[in-house]
């Protein structure tokens, strides 16, 4: 039977079209990791710079504090302190997340996993790629504008952010760096639909791709509804900063004619809410995934995880004013957010029992990636649960805008996400370099990650609770809060403990690619997606001949098994009893 | 049983039209977030147009409707002749001539309004009428570099790639519509 | 926890300093309804520790019983069966029932019945107009006369004061970007938008001095946009409030515009 299949390019040759300019979808992925690692780091540094303004008020930054503020001798100022938690949260969510689960694993395994050659389009999965970089550039260099960064918080409310508020060419480079990414996520979202939907291999429905592939394929459809959003407000932002139209200023500023600042609140959480489950989507499928891998049986419920996730991506779209209960938007609209916001419960518990279910009665190895799935299991329980109190109208009054909000978003966001993307690193690894990172250093980076964590953002929640409201560069000013102090230093102390903790994960990675000598087998873990059929690393033209699928992704632990092997291949007939 | 040239070709239709669909969603939420703006401004505000506006050139946004309506049809005719095999030159140079006009039309819209003293800060309605305008023309920049895209394959010898035509053909035509509800929206009503 | 909390201040209050727990709780609640959001809070958290202790338990549960050496096969579930759907069902409509619809009900009614349920203005209620700027909050009586921007209002900078079991309604501006109005002993907090007004009300029932925040982001010294707020007994209040009146005609220059921001109470 005839099926299309794309042609086996010939193999490059020189480092420019190897590594540079390429279409080949998995050194794309490559140059995302890279690219999306390199920003972890900036990111985590500036969250490390916080945290020590926080419990360290007026001591100077140790070792480049006083390169960095010669004025101050060396101590963060507080303009410079509103830029590091903007930056912070702009550079995290989108030059480290996104690349690094969307864009590095979305372009490595997508085509892998269906059974593909490359993506559909290969021309514009590069242009996707140098396109963030530009849009990298732009935001790195506004950090040595005249009056700074962005510094009005990554969600750049106006009037702060017009020109009110945020004098400097900071905030406007900040906007155009974040169009020119949406840019560039929306046309990787293109060819992640268009290649999911047409390049799967023959044999396999839409049932029979993992929950990888889900979860990358609805995190797709939501950055192609939504980016374009929060296109346009940007935008409009930006012909306020530059072209003096009056879209959001309001107030005093506002000589003529009235704006609405509230409509950019409006507009960016129109987009604002799906995107964290765009963020989450690809973790949920990749844990989903590797509990099955390492229980050695099928996930349980795997269509019903599929549908889930496709239930939440649509109810993402509905939930999105519970970000401005305190705006007072009029009682049945609250009341109408309030209630679907609640109604999201449903699919999580539904495939997290799916999660346990998959545990439940498994044969459990606890490998490096599994550490980190479980991990994720923990800490978006804790981070969804801590949602609830952020959903009712009336507990979300007082919680608004202090570190309970914070520390809900980092567990459910950037722990879970954290996990998820380090869990996919371990596994992928072989398949992606061709050696395996060090299971007993993957081991010491989860256990004090997760300890590290934990003490974070739990702590913050605590602090939240205690009323302990966010963006502040000193909270000490004020009374109530003379009782946090010690919390926050013991927050501060965990969080340089977890980032410590990374700097094994580099050498440990480093010391991979660059050092090692052992190579990889085909397939260390012993799973059956399409991926492990072929050698390791990949080589460029993926598939020798073109895979027809015969069974399901998670084929484990069947007690008919007689080839001495504890799964199948998906390449395989599954074995009846 | 298929031939295998037939499953290719069967292939790049499906992903092009795939494509082209995202990519027309895309495109849609965009001005869709506009005109949601626009509606809420326009729905909230205590009086519209408001104060100090007078009243706005009709004349030339209908020109630009009825120039952009003209280009639409010459490349719908262009692609349905396309399509069966007939490369007529002059209904696709007849459609970029059109749309260039528009987009020159634009820029007389602009310079109209700026000599009644309508700027771009002058008021909100002012700001959506400029913002959006220059918003729709980058996109038809683009879509004429699309037009223009199309030209080689007008050539005798060229190989046929009816994809590419309606790929093109369906942004020029989206953006046709999207400029008939402006026109409606902002200058008529 | 509740239970736990009170044990716990009782025995601080004795000793006078705080103790871990007593540390991290809310600052102490001032306010009639404060004690409704405590309350949701205390009741989410029960139910969140009961559902959360339930993951944990299969995760480190299963963790430890279906680790490879104790439990070296798996069992296989293959497709979609009867019982696999019924289960996961049956927890999804659990928990959304259980924990959702329970606290959005209760929530909602608290919302419905207090929080939006403004005093009418038959009532005696204090009226106070609060303009938020950068970085400071500037807050407004009405005067004598009973209306505002007139020159006997009594205009004050980072300093309210209110009196004891009285409805207290706020009406909240921003002259320049958006601020937020917290009450963090009153459990309470509204956003001050530039050109749109918003409304807050409470009823206190403690005196003494309490913080005011900002909890918006609105630039460099957001930090510092602190404002103290005093509740007085009633005969304490009345007897400041006659005094600043006296001061503000005087104060109160007609000539300078920017003193009058006040608007007519809507």
């Amino acid at each position: 039977m005839a099926f299309y299949e794309q042609p086996i390019h010939p193999k490059p040759t020189t480092f420019l079209s190897k590594y540079m300019i390429s279409f080949d979808h998995k050194v794309i992925g490559k140059q995302f990791l890279w690219y999306g690692i390199f920003f972890l780091f900036v990111g985590g540094l500036m969250a490390l710079m916080i945290r020590w303004t926080l419990a360290f008020p007026g001591v100077p930054f140790p070792v480049i504090g006083k390169a960095l503020f010669p004025e101050t001798g060396g101590v963060i100022p507080p303009d410079t302190y509103a830029m590091l938690f903007t930056m912070h949260g702009t550079i995290m969510i989108f030059y480290a997340i996104t690349p690094i689960l969307i864009g590095a694993f979305g372009n490595f395994c997508i085509p892998l996993m269906i059974g593909a050659r490359d993506m559909a389009f290969p021309l514009l999965n590069m242009l996707s790629f140098w396109l963030a970089v530009v849009s990298g550039v732009i935001l790195l260099g506004s950090l040595f504008t005249p009056l700074g960064a962005a510094a009005g918080g990554w969600t750049s409310y106006p009037t702060l952010s017009t020109l009110v508020g945020s004098p400097g060419t900071g905030q406007t480079l900040w906007s155009l760096a974040i169009f020119i990414l949406g840019a560039s996520s929306t046309m990787g979202a293109i060819n992640y639909i268009t290649t999911i939907i047409t390049l799967r291999a023959p044999g396999m429905g839409y049932f029979d791709m993992p929950l990888t592939i889900w979860g990358l394929w609805l995190t797709a459809i939501l950055n192609a509804i939504f980016l374009p959003v929060l296109g346009a407000g940007v935008l409009l932002l930006i012909f306020d900063r530059v072209f003096g139209t009056t879209f959001f200023l309001a107030g005093a500023a506002a000589t003529s004619g009235s704006g609405d600042p509230v409509l950019f609140q409006h507009v960016f959480w129109i987009f604002g809410h799906p995107e964290v489950y765009i963020l989450i989507l690809p973790a949920w499928g990749i844990v989903s995934d590797l509990l099955a891998f390492f229980s050695r049986k099928p996930a349980f419920g795997a269509k019903a995880t599929a549908l889930s996730m496709t239930t939440i991506t649509i109810l993402s779209t509905l939930v999105y004013g519970h970000h401005m209960f305190t705006t007072q938007m009029s009682p049945l609209l609250t009341q109408t957010f309030m209630t679907l916001t609640m109604t999201i419960s449903i699919p999580s518990a539904i495939f997290f029992a799916n999660w346990l279910g998959t545990l439940w009665k498994g044969s459990i190895r606890f490998t490096s990636p599994m550490l980190f799935s479980l991990g994720v299991v923990f800490v978006f329980g804790l981070g969804g649960l801590t949602g609830l109190y952020l959903g009712t109208v009336t507990t979300d009054l007082y919680l608004h805008d202090t570190y309970f909000v914070v520390g809900h978003f980092h567990y459910t966001m950037a722990a879970s996400v954290l996990l998820g993307g380090f869990a996919a690193i371990y596994f992928w690894m072989p398949k992606m370099f061709g050696m395996m990172l060090s299971e007993f250093w993957a081991k010491v980076h989860f256990w004090i990650t997760m300890v590290g964590l934990n003490g974070v953002f739990f702590g913050m929640m605590m602090v939240g609770y205690a009323g302990m409201h966010r963006r502040l560069y000193n909270p000490f000013v004020y009374e109530f809060m003379q009782n946090m102090i010690p919390m926050n230093k013991m927050i501060t102390y965990s969080a340089y403990l977890m980032g410590a903790a990374q700097l094994i994960f580099v050498v440990n990675f480093v010391h991979a690619i660059f050092f090692k000598k052992e190579k990889a087998s085909d397939n260390p873990w012993e799973v059956g997606t399409l991926e492990w059929t072929i050698p390791s690393p990949a080589p460029h033209y993926n598939f020798d001949k073109i895979p027809v699928v015969k069974c399901g992704p998670h084929e484990l632990g069947n007690p008919n098994l007689t080839t001495g092997r504890d799964f199948q291949y998906q390449t395989e007939n599954l074995v009846e009893a | 049983m298929r031939t295998q040239a037939e499953v290719n070709s069967q292939y790049m239709l499906q992903a092009n039209s795939i494509a082209m669909v995202v990519v027309l969603i895309m495109f849609g939420m965009l001005f869709a977030t506009l005109f949601l703006g626009y509606a809420v401004y326009r729905l909230t505000a205590q009086v519209w147009p408001p104060s100090g506006m007078t009243a706005l050139p009709l004349l030339i946004p209908a020109v630009s409707t009825i120039l952009i309506g003209l280009s639409s049809f010459f490349l719908w005719n262009f692609e349905t002749q396309y399509k069966v095999g007939a490369k007529q030159r002059l209904p696709l140079f007849t459609s970029i001539f059109f749309g260039l006009a528009f987009i020159a039309s634009q820029f007389v819209l602009w310079s109209t309004l700026k000599s009644q003293g309508l700027f771009a800060g002058s008021n909100i309605f002012t700001s959506i009428i400029y913002a959006f305008t220059w918003i729709h023309v980058g996109h038809m920049v683009m879509a004429v570099i699309g037009l223009f895209y199309l030209l080689p394959l007008i050539a005798d010898k060229a190989e046929l790639k009816p994809n590419r035509v309606i790929n093109v053909a369906k942004f020029w035509h989206f953006l046709g519509i999207v400029w008939l509800l402006m026109f409606f929206t902002i200058f008529v009503i | 926890m509740t239970l736990f909390t009170l044990m716990m201040s009782s025995a601080m209050a004795e000793t006078g300093k705080l103790g871990f727990w007593e540390k991290l709780n809310p600052p102490v609640d001032i306010s009639t309804h404060g004690h409704l959001i405590d309350w949701l809070f205390n009741y989410t958290t029960a139910l969140n520790l009961f559902f959360f202790s339930l993951v944990c338990a299969g995760l480190f549960g299963f963790s430890f019983l279906y680790r490879r050496k104790r439990h070296p096969k798996p069992y296989y579930t293959y497709g979609n069966k009867k019982p696999q759907i019924m289960l996961a069902t049956v927890i999804g409509v659990a928990v959304f029932v259980g924990i959702d619809m329970n606290i959005t009900r209760m929530s909602n009614n608290d919302y419905i019945g207090v929080f939006t349920n403004w005093p009418s203005e038959s009532e005696d209620i204090l009226r106070v107009e609060v303009l938020g700027q950068q970085w400071a909050w500037n807050f407004r009586y009405a005067g004598k006369d009973g209306l505002f921007n007139t020159d006997d209002d009594v205009v004050t900078l980072n300093d309210l004061r209110v009196p004891v079991g009285k409805k207290v309604v706020f009406q909240v501006l921003s002259k320049d970007v958006i601020h937020s109005l917290y009450f963090p002993n009153a459990r309470r907090k509204v956003d001050a938008i530039p050109g749109r007004l918003t409304r807050l009300w409470y009823e206190l029932t403690k005196t003494g001095e309490y913080d005011i925040a900002c909890a918006e982001m609105c630039g460099t010294y957001h930090y510092r946009m602190q404002a103290k707020l005093t509740v007085y007994t009633q005969e304490d209040y009345d007897n400041w409030m006659n005094h600043a009146q006296e001061h503000a005609f005087q104060t109160n220059d007609p000539e300078n515009a920017e003193l009058f921001w006040g608007w007519a109470w809507q």
